[in-house]
């Protein structure tokens, strides 16, 4: 078996030895360490190298959640001692991931009790404010490598939600189920049958029932309903909630003139198939937030100064003007001027750019920009809300309402549907009003139910809320299910390049010059090591020298190069310039020079790594629709890309996030139904202007820009199966819609001619609903399989 | 035969008394989680147990070795 390290299970090519046990890495060692002198190794005990991978958060990070102000404002409970906060922690995957946050108390004594919900990937924690600062909770986490996120709004919200649905859809069985008993004597031969006083009290308990499952699990048919009358739209809600009301009056009518048993059994029976369908389709992925804004990503509060002394604000109060500090690692959360003399910044979160951008003393640096190397002092040139990526973000042209709540097909289908029934109910209507006016009320309302169209409105839930699952089970996950009916009619794909064709934890690095040994190597990787720079740790990771040497005299030129000193020798990595090198004629991909002592040995090439079988998914979707890539980043890759893409037309390098947007937008403006696949900040703007945006992400626990839906990166090359399933999906729904017109054209000529008898109607109306069920679920089933998704 | 009206609506107090006890448990949250439980379930009390059954287990020679 290949070595792996203890804490977090990942194959290296650095091992640490530490107490008898191989790490990848000093961070791994470091948790493992907190944990074994807390005499709580059981974590390693629950499941196999549970732990995570990751070193990058710093305690003071966490500092501005000490303000009075943000405290109060993020803790759902404090009284100025206990405190109870819920925050969301996208690390949590395993058994002992939840042992290890139980315990906390363990580690910290002025944690009270934590409790993890597994599914949300939240951690409820109860702790002494006075004992455990907020900000050290926070750090506390971050140490173990469970890095804690402030749960945003949207978060909050879907679970109320979710739970009221769940609530309806209970007290709605409860009432079908006891209906339905009670209706039970009615369908007995006379010869068995109750005391007809008995059924008749029977049929007033079915009624009273029936007025809450009608009023409140059944009350959104109506609203909605009523919602879309106003606004001049006919939507499936419109004949459901008509033929609800029709079965009601229907069945109080019979039963207080004793003239039948009413069809309060289908009626509370349908409500309850409708809730199931509407819950079935409603099921989301809690642990996954579709819709962060721009603030998920900016810290809370960020460092004030003014006249020397600092203060910690919520980055809302910053003002034109106020002079910030931002340090190592931090986000830029506000245009602003750069005050200090030269800085770093890494706008790949922007830009998509890998490599960080040198920016000067006076330049304007747009907020976004993560710094590199020593804090910087900046003065803020706009509100953060007004900056540009927070404009990007409110940007949405009108035409980009999505219209994805409901699915198109239904609304079309559901309006001349609706139509057609009134149409033919009050024909019907007039035509036994003029012929035998006793059964001309009976025969109209017997349109209205029979026409109820609750097979119709339960085909799509079924049929894209399965296939929603089955893509979800493959790593592709939809906000709303219906978007899988925009899925079907996309046309033209939009790629971004870096991060979402490419992967950006991997470079392929090639090295440009005289051999070097081995010696060497190990020379260029001590000094990589050292640097945070995605340049250096890409090198780091290639070098495949064993020894890492001391290194002294450890100098980093920001966004230029490093140097030091190892084994007496003189290193430096950077750009031509730094090392003094002469420069290669080609300056379009990432060079890495280096200089030892007086000696040039060469440059490494870094070059962007493409996710595995991109080259297929692509020319497989190019089959069906134009692709498009844009890029923030240099040209360097136009060979590589216009070998698959039909059209070097569509190919766009140097694309800020503007251009991304408007470049969908045009695309939309020529009729194209567009889908967009981006993985970062940069692609915000895009993803939203797209019919279909899809956040790629490496982790999809982690924050990714609001967007439609979310794939696993691994999942990527399986985007053309997806289309593919999607278009089966839709097959599937018409297959149905025309299923329940058949059942509906059976009905109706009974219930036309007026001779529709009550227990044909109590039989046909479930019936229609429970096949169209179970068609469409097993049919996705079966498509799925066929795709092997 | 009013008796069985009496016992209608007897069960149908009973039925809703678990209807209420649904609605109790979807709303205090018994429901939004059916994995962690599962778990939690076997996890030992560390405050019942001995510490050393804690410890990190083979590299308790390592540890004697160091004290001693």
């Amino acid at each position: 078996m290949a070595k792996t390290c203890y804490h977090c299970g990942s194959p290296s090519q650095s091992w640490v030895r530490h107490d008898d046990r191989d790490f990848c890495c000093e961070g791994c060692v470091m948790v493992y360490d907190i944990l074994k002198a807390n005499d709580m190794g059981t974590y390693y005990d629950i499941a196999q190298a549970p732990g995570i991978r990751d070193n990058k958060a710093s305690a003071e990070y966490y500092d501005y959640l000490d303000q009075e102000d943000i405290k109060r404002s993020v803790l759902d409970f404090y009284d100025g001692s206990l405190a109870r906060i819920k925050l969301y922690i996208p690390a949590i995957h395993c058994s002992s991931c939840i042992w290890l946050i139980e315990n906390l108390h363990r580690l910290h004594k002025g944690v009270i009790a934590s409790s993890v919900n597994f599914n949300r990937r939240e951690a409820a924690i109860t702790f002494n404010e006075t004992e455990l600062k907020l900000s050290e909770l926070m750090a506390l986490l971050a140490s173990i490598n469970y890095k804690p996120h402030i749960k945003t709004e949207a978060q909050k919200k879907s679970v109320a939600r979710s739970k009221r649905l769940v609530i309806k859809l209970g007290v709605a069985g409860f009432i079908f189920g006891n209906v339905m008993l009670l209706s039970f004597p009615d369908y007995l031969s006379a010869d068995i049958a109750l005391n007809p006083g008995i059924i008749a009290w029977f049929k007033w308990i079915s009624v009273m029932l029936s007025v809450p499952s009608m009023l409140y699990s059944g009350n959104e048919y109506f609203i909605t309903a009523w919602k879309n009358i106003r606004r001049g739209i006919v939507s499936i809600d419109m004949p459901i909630a008509l033929g609800i009301i029709a079965i009601f009056t229907r069945s109080v009518f019979e039963i207080i003139t004793n003239s039948g048993s009413g069809y309060l059994d289908s009626l509370t029976g349908l409500i309850f198939f409708l809730l199931i369908g509407k819950w079935y389709q409603a099921k989301t992925y809690e642990a996954l937030s579709f819709d962060n804004d721009y603030s998920a990503y900016f810290p809370l509060g960020i460092t004030r100064i003014d006249d020397k002394s600092e203060s910690i604000v919520p980055i809302a109060d910053l003002e034109p003007g106020d002079v910030i500090q931002v340090r190592n690692g931090e986000i830029i959360p506000a245009d602003a001027r750069l005050l200090s003399s030269g800085a770093a910044i890494d706008y790949s979160f922007i830009t998509g750019e890998s490599v960080p951008v040198r920016k000067e003393k006076e330049e304007l640096i747009y907020a976004g920009g993560r710094v590199i190397g020593n804090a910087l002092m900046l003065a803020v040139e706009k509100k953060v809300e007004t900056g540009y990526l927070a404009e990007l973000w409110k940007e949405r042209s009108e035409a980009g309402e999505k219209e994805s709540m409901i699915s198109h097909t239904l609304n079309v289908v559901s309006k001349y549907f609706t139509l057609a029934i009134l149409i033919i109910s009050t024909l019907t209507g007039l035509y036994w009003a003029w012929h035998d006016g006793s059964k001309a009320v009976l025969a109209f309302t017997a349109v209205l139910i029979i026409a109820c169209p609750c097979a119709l409105a339960l085909s799509v839930p079924f049929a894209f809320g399965h296939a929603g699952r089955i893509m979800g089970k493959n790593h592709l996950y939809l906000k709303l299910s219906s978007l899988i009916e925009q899925l079907t009619r996309v046309d033209t794909i939009v790629f971004d390049k870096t991060g979402t064709l490419t992967d950006p934890e991997h470079f392929d690095v090639l090295f440009e010059g005289d051999k070097t040994d081995r010696y060497t190597r190990s020379l260029i990787k001590s000094l990589a090591h050292q640097s945070r720079h995605p340049l250096s740790r890409a090198l780091y990771r290639h070098l495949e020298a064993d020894d890492i040497f001391e290194v002294f005299d450890f100098a980093e030129a920001e966004g230029d190069g490093v140097e030091g000193h190892i084994m007496n020798r003189h290193v430096k990595l950077g750009s031509a310039t730094y090392v003094g090198a002469a420069e290669a004629d080609d300056k379009r991909s990432a060079r890495v020079y280096v200089r030892i002592d007086d000696e040039l040995p060469g440059y490494y090439t870094i070059k962007n790594y493409y996710r595995p079988d991109w080259q297929n998914m692509l020319a497989s979707v190019q089959q069906h629709s134009d692709v498009h890539i844009l890029s923030g980043d240099n040209d360097a890759e136009m060979m590589a890309l216009s070998e698959i893409v039909r059209s070097r037309e569509n190919i766009r390098f140097f694309q800020s996030p503007k251009d991304k947007q408007d470049y969908v937008a045009a695309l939309k403006k020529n009729g194209r139904v567009v889908m967009m696949l981006g993985d970062g900040l940069n692609d915000v703007g895009a993803l939203k202007e797209a019919q279909v945006g899809i956040a790629v992400a490496d982790d999809v626990h982690q924050f990714s820009p609001s967007s439609d839906a979310i794939i696993s990166a691994d999942a990527l090359k399986d985007l053309p199966r997806f289309i593919n399933f999607s278009k089966a999906a839709l097959k599937i729904v018409y297959a149905s819609i025309v299923i329940s017109f058949l059942y509906n054209v059976v009905g109706l000529s009974f219930a036309v001619t007026g001779h529709l008898s009550p227990l044909f109607a109590a039989v046909l109306m479930p019936l229609s609903s429970v096949s169209v069920v179970v068609f469409t679920s097993v049919s996705v089933m079966l498509a799925g399989r066929r795709r092997r998704l | 035969m009013e008796i069985i009206i009496l016992l209608v609506v007897a069960s149908l107090c009973v039925a809703l008394i678990f209807l209420g006890l649904f609605v109790w448990a979807v709303k205090s949250g018994q429901y939004d989680d059916d994995y962690a439980p599962s778990v939690r379930i076997l996890f030992d009390r560390q405050d019942e147990k001995k510490k050393t059954d804690n410890k990190i287990h083979n590299n308790s020679k390592v540890d004697e070795q160091t004290k001693a």
